[in-house]
């Protein structure tokens, strides 16, 4: 219809500067801005970490195949843009005189590694430095494992089959290997150009090739695409996340928790939102009534304010959308230097988020909510009772539901998460619906008794019951949003601390003899290094499993193919390690013989299961016992671990070493050189960069989750203030109304207290309710995190409930307080 | 604009209640005449309004607007129709407290799609002597001036009919008489047909014609 977009701008333009629309707007824009800012952080805080993980896999992307990868993935990737350095590697013997150990043999290219760098000293035990260079031609660089076990020193030659390589640096560090490497070999580190030299790459040998890629993501995106395809069996990508198990996890609950920050913010704009919407539909009752009796028809009317809401909408997504960016380039900024991250640019997805969000908020809520408008008869010019016919609840609010819906699993991201909060917030809703209708309903009937301030409150509440209940709901789901993310933040800062705790191990001691275990302690607590244990270590191969016959080339699993090549570690004592977790079966009484202990992950890899019966080669020696339990470990704990542990008399008469592990400090690095000097046969393994690294990366992703979990508290917050201005103009009549009729200020604000504390402690003991089970669900189901319920949570739930309501509802009506009556009762 | 009202009746059921709001009321208005309604309170003459308006729908019996029954048109018919030809005055003003006077003058030309919307909004407001108030709120006017401001809205179509109920009733007996005054002023300048209920004798008196309802029912005057 020509003209009505004009009269619909206009309209909008004039209920602007009435102030109609400034909450809405606001409302809407707000919660738009925190969805987005929220977004747009955690997109780059994502990218970030990612970016910053990498280096720990040394590039982005990496083709892993069992046979020379082809030329052309290299070439198509180098036309692409990519960055590009073949590695292989492989297991042998390295020889050095009369000495030989077993090694991961390893050759570059220079311009490795493309992510992070390598540390290397120039002597054992020496300062170590990051470098951007590889070994040259006839070098080999390797790390102190290896140097102990060969007893070379920096200068000396070694030989890798038929290679005479001379060792030239002691590598200190290499991000791909991680922490675990009790489970892997020392390392040989060798210059692609001798690889041929050393004759041991040949048809047939167990060798890992690897394609090493980095640049661009959306370039890597295409070039994965494009090459998936032609991926040759023995061929496949891996990411940080596949190969770094760890890191993953680490990585994994970010992006979780960020975007359980998003989801929650996506449900505090919905109710936002609502609340703002059905403030503006009470106040358009009288306009629409009398446009109609203007004769406008019902469809002009829709389409007027549907117009009008649309562009309200689009508005406030847009202005959320850059308040949103702003808001995130100024968390940047203001910690760029905390997180020490190097933030990628934000993308363009969350603004496409915002300006949708907004506008889809806007329209799915005021539809159902313009429909009963236009049914407001036009009959209400004359007679004032007559108001909007009440539309079946759940029909009216289906488009707001199936957008907020809609909006979870988008933000989500995860089917589960985004169902398991929505199945929570449905819970909380019924919960305050129950809560009001048996617990405050009954309380108000007894309220009666009470003096005239209380009573007040209370009755106001039974008098409006819908609206009270609508209110709590709003209430509720903003401190449930406080009190979830702060659940689940505490939850795993926890296991954080547990994993990588201010004083973890960074020093490793291996090829401790047994007659230097009593030196060795008397020397290390004479410097006032308490807080280790000395494991004995067995080495044997695992020979049969309850019966059978292992055999490596029979296991699919690439992991366990190596794992059941090589020997492993095993070890005897009489109590279970600290920090292992019996997960099933039960630890040997004492005097048990025969059993055997075996790490969880292990028994899954080679499908060991309990009961079954284990034999060892040690020492060309038969070791057979059933496995009576099963161990959780973190590999990554930066402690002593062992596949297999067996009761102490068991292996007593078997030749062993002793391995230990504690923290030194940076200041008291010069008790390494003393040391080695008095046990000169012990090796030292030094992973103070890994554990440096992994904790540099925890901590960026604390700050980052820190950051996005203080701006969802404040859009809490504002939606709790948005909750309690829903019945401003009411209660401003209700107030003068009171007043006239000769209240005074003080019962009456005893009144608003009363009111605003007991649906306070409501929606608090509702919140608190739903947090701690949605908390306890969430870390089993999503987060993967051992949950400890938290009794502190009832009395921040009922306590901040309480403050927050009493405080904010008292400050928004102070106003209306101290307004005379007469202003109050006329305003419109 | 004349309009004939035949055995109009009005029914609603409360519950299990039967209320005959309105029965069996006829009475013919000519074109350009000015009737009142009187009665006393809850005797039906907001009903009877509302009905001559269109606003609700009889139980019985038609109402003719020069001759064609307004319920034969759908109720976006009766809109349109009220929008080209019907002007209304309230006893509780309805002025849009988010808008000014000029504003709320505007709105129904708006409606009408009219390009000079302010042109005549504003020379409305001189007539009832209110240029000085265009840009203030209901909210910062007093009860005259706001019905004042109302009677500018309503006559700012040109309406061949101008239904009015109570126009006067919140008002004190000065200016209630000033807005009576002006109403005629404008009503015999733009010569509509003017419908008035009222407890008022006095703005009673100023029309043409007087029509008493009792209890639903139509009295002699
Ligand atoms: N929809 C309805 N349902 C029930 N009763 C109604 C309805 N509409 C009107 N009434 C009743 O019909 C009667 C007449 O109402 P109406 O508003 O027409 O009276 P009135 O003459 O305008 O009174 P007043 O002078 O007080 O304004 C009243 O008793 C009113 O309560
Ligand atoms: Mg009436």
């Amino acid at each position: 219809m020509f003209g009505n977009g004009n009269l619909a701008w206009r309209m909008l333009v004039r209920d602007w500067r009435a102030g109609e629309l400034r909450l809405l707007l606001l409302a809407v824009a707000l919660a738009v801005a925190s969805l987005t800012a929220v977004r747009f952080f955690a997109d780059r805080v994502e990218l970030g970490l990612t970016r910053e993980a990498n280096t720990l896999l040394a590039a982005d992307l990496v083709l892993v195949s069992d046979h020379p990868v082809d030329a052309t993935f290299a070439a198509e990737a180098r036309a692409r843009g990519l960055e590009v350095s073949v590695t292989t590697a492989f297991l042998s013997m390295v020889l050095a005189g009369e000495e030989n150990a077993l090694a991961g043999i390893k050759s570059v290219q220079p311009g490795y590694p493309l992510r992070g760098s390598l540390r290397v000293a120039s002597e054992l035990y020496g300062v170590d430095a990051p470098t951007r260079s590889t070994p040259a031609p006839g070098e080999a660089w390797i790390d102190a494992r290896l140097a102990g076990a060969l007893g070379v020193a920096v200068g000396d030659h070694v030989e890798v089959g038929d290679a005479r390589l001379r060792v030239t640096a002691i590598l200190t560090f290499e991000g791909e290997r991680g922490g675990n490497f009790m489970a892997l070999a020392p390392r040989l580190m060798l210059n692609e150009i001798d690889l041929a030299r050393t004759g041991l790459v040949q048809e047939g040998s167990r060798v890992i090739h690897r394609l090493l890629l980095a640049g661009d993501a959306a370039a890597l995106n295409r070039f994965r695409a494009w090459a998936q395809a032609r991926l040759a069996r023995g061929e496949r990508f891996e990411d940080v996340r596949a190969a770094r198990p760890e890191l993953r996890q680490v990585l994994d609950r970010a992006q979780r928790y960020l975007g359980l920050a998003a989801l929650l913010n996506v449900l505090l704009a919905a109710a936002a939102t609502q609340i703002a919407l059905r403030r503006y539909v009470q106040r358009h009752l009288d306009p629409f009534a009398l446009l109609r009796c203007f004769g406008a028809s019902r469809r002009r009317l829709l389409d007027l304010y549907f117009a009008q809401l649309g562009a309200l909408g689009l508005a406030a997504g847009a202005l959320g959308t850059s308040l949103g960016w702003a808001a995130q380039q100024g968390m940047t900024r203001l910690l760029g230097d905390t997180l020490r991250l190097s933030l990628p640019p934000p993308g363009w997805t969350p603004v496409l988020l915002g300006v949708v969000t907004g506008l889809a908020l806007v329209l799915a809520f005021s539809l159902p909510t313009l429909v009963r408008l236009a049914r407001v008869p036009a009959l209400r010019v004359l007679r004032r009772d007559l108001g909007p016919p009440r539309a079946g609840a759940l029909l009216a609010h289906g488009a707001g539901v199936a957008v907020v819906a809609g909006l979870l699993f988008w933000q989500a991201g995860d089917a589960r998460l985004g169902g398991i909060v929505a199945a929570g917030v449905l819970a909380l809703l019924l919960s305050a619906v129950l809560a009001i209708r048996l617990l405050l309903w009954p309380l108000t009937a007894w309220a009666r008794r009470l003096s005239p301030g209380p009573r007040l409150g209370l009755l106001n509440l039974r008098r409006h019951g819908w609206e009270t209940t609508l209110q709590a709901m709003a209430l509720s789901l903003g401190l449930l949003a406080l009190l979830l993310l702060t659940l689940v933040r505490g939850d795993w800062f926890e296991s954080w601390r547990a994993q990588a705790p201010p004083g973890t191990p960074n020093l490793f001691l291996i090829n401790i003899q047994p007659w230097q275990v009593q030196a060795l302690d008397t020397h290390l607590r004479a410097r006032s290094i308490d807080d280790f244990m000395l494991y004995p270590m067995v080495r044997g191969r695992l020979t049969h499993i309850s019966g059978r016959v292992v055999d490596p080339a029979a296991f699919d699993d690439d992991r366990a193919r190596r794992l059941t090549e090589r020997e492993f570690n095993l070890s005897a004592l009489a109590q279970p390690p600290a920090h292992n977790e019996i997960i099933a079966g039960a630890w040997w009484r004492p005097g048990e013989t025969g059993v055997f202990s075996v790490e969880a992950g292990l028994a899954r890899t080679l499908g060991i299961a309990l009961g079954d019966e284990l034999r060892f080669d040690i020492g060309g020696l038969p070791f057979s016992g059933r496995v009576t339990s099963l161990r959780k470990l973190e590999w990554d704990s930066f402690r002593v671990n062992f596949f297999v542990i067996a009761p102490v008399d068991m292996l007593a008469d078997v030749p062993r070493s002793y391995v230990t592990s504690f923290h030194l400090p940076a200041s008291r690095r010069a008790l390494l050189g003393e040391l080695v000097a008095a046990f000169p046969n012990v090796t030292a393994i030094d992973v103070e960069q890994v554990v440096a690294e992994l904790r540099t990366l925890m901590d960026r992703v604390a700050g980052a989750v820190q950051v996005i979990f203080v701006f969802s508290l404040a859009v809490g917050v504002l939606v709790l203030l948005a909750a309690l201005h829903t019945r401003r103009d009411e209660r401003a009549r209700e107030i003068g109304l009171w007043r006239a009729l000769g209240a005074s200020r003080r019962v009456v604000a005893i009144a608003l207290a009363s009111e605003f504390a007991v649906l306070g402690l409501l929606a608090g003991a509702v919140a608190a309710g739903v947090a701690s089970l949605l908390a306890w669900v969430l870390a089993q189901r999503v987060f993967d995190l051992a949950h400890a319920p938290n009794p502190w949570i009832w009395l921040a739930g009922l306590g901040g409930g309480l403050a927050l309501v009493l405080a904010a509802g008292l400050l928004a009506s102070r106003e209306l307080l101290r307004a005379p009556p007469l202003r109050s009762l006329n305003r419109e | 604009m004349r309009i004939d009202i035949e055995h109009l009746g009005k029914t609603v059921h409360v519950g299990e209640n039967r209320l005959d709001i309105l029965s069996d009321v006829s009475f013919s208005v000519n074109s350009g005449e000015t009737v009142a309604i009187l009665g006393s309170s809850g005797s039906g003459k907001s009903t009877l309004l509302g009905l001559i308006a269109g606003l609700d729908v009889p139980s019985t019996g038609c109402v003719r607007l020069d001759g064609d029954d307004l319920f034969a048109l759908d109720e976006d018919g009766r809109a349109a129709l009220r929008a080209r030809s019907m002007g209304f005055v309230f006893q509780s003003f309805q002025l849009l407290p988010g808008l000014t006077a000029l504003e709320n003058v505007m709105l129904p030309l708006e409606l009408a799609g009219r390009g000079d919307a302010e042109q005549i909004a504003r020379v409305q407001l001189q007539r009832v002597g209110l240029t000085a108030r265009a840009r203030h709120r209901p909210t910062q006017l007093s009860g005259g001036e706001q019905q004042r401001v109302a009677l500018a809205r309503a006559f700012a179509v040109a309406p061949r009919v101008l239904l009015a109920d109570e126009p006067t009733g919140n008002l004190d007996a000065r200016t209630g008489a000033q807005v009576i005054e002006l109403m005629f002023e404008l009503n015999r300048a733009q010569g509509a047909t003017l419908i008035v209920v009222t407890h008022d004798v006095a703005l009673a008196g100023h029309c043409a014609r007087r029509l008493r309802l009792e209890g639903g029912r139509l009295a002699a005057a």
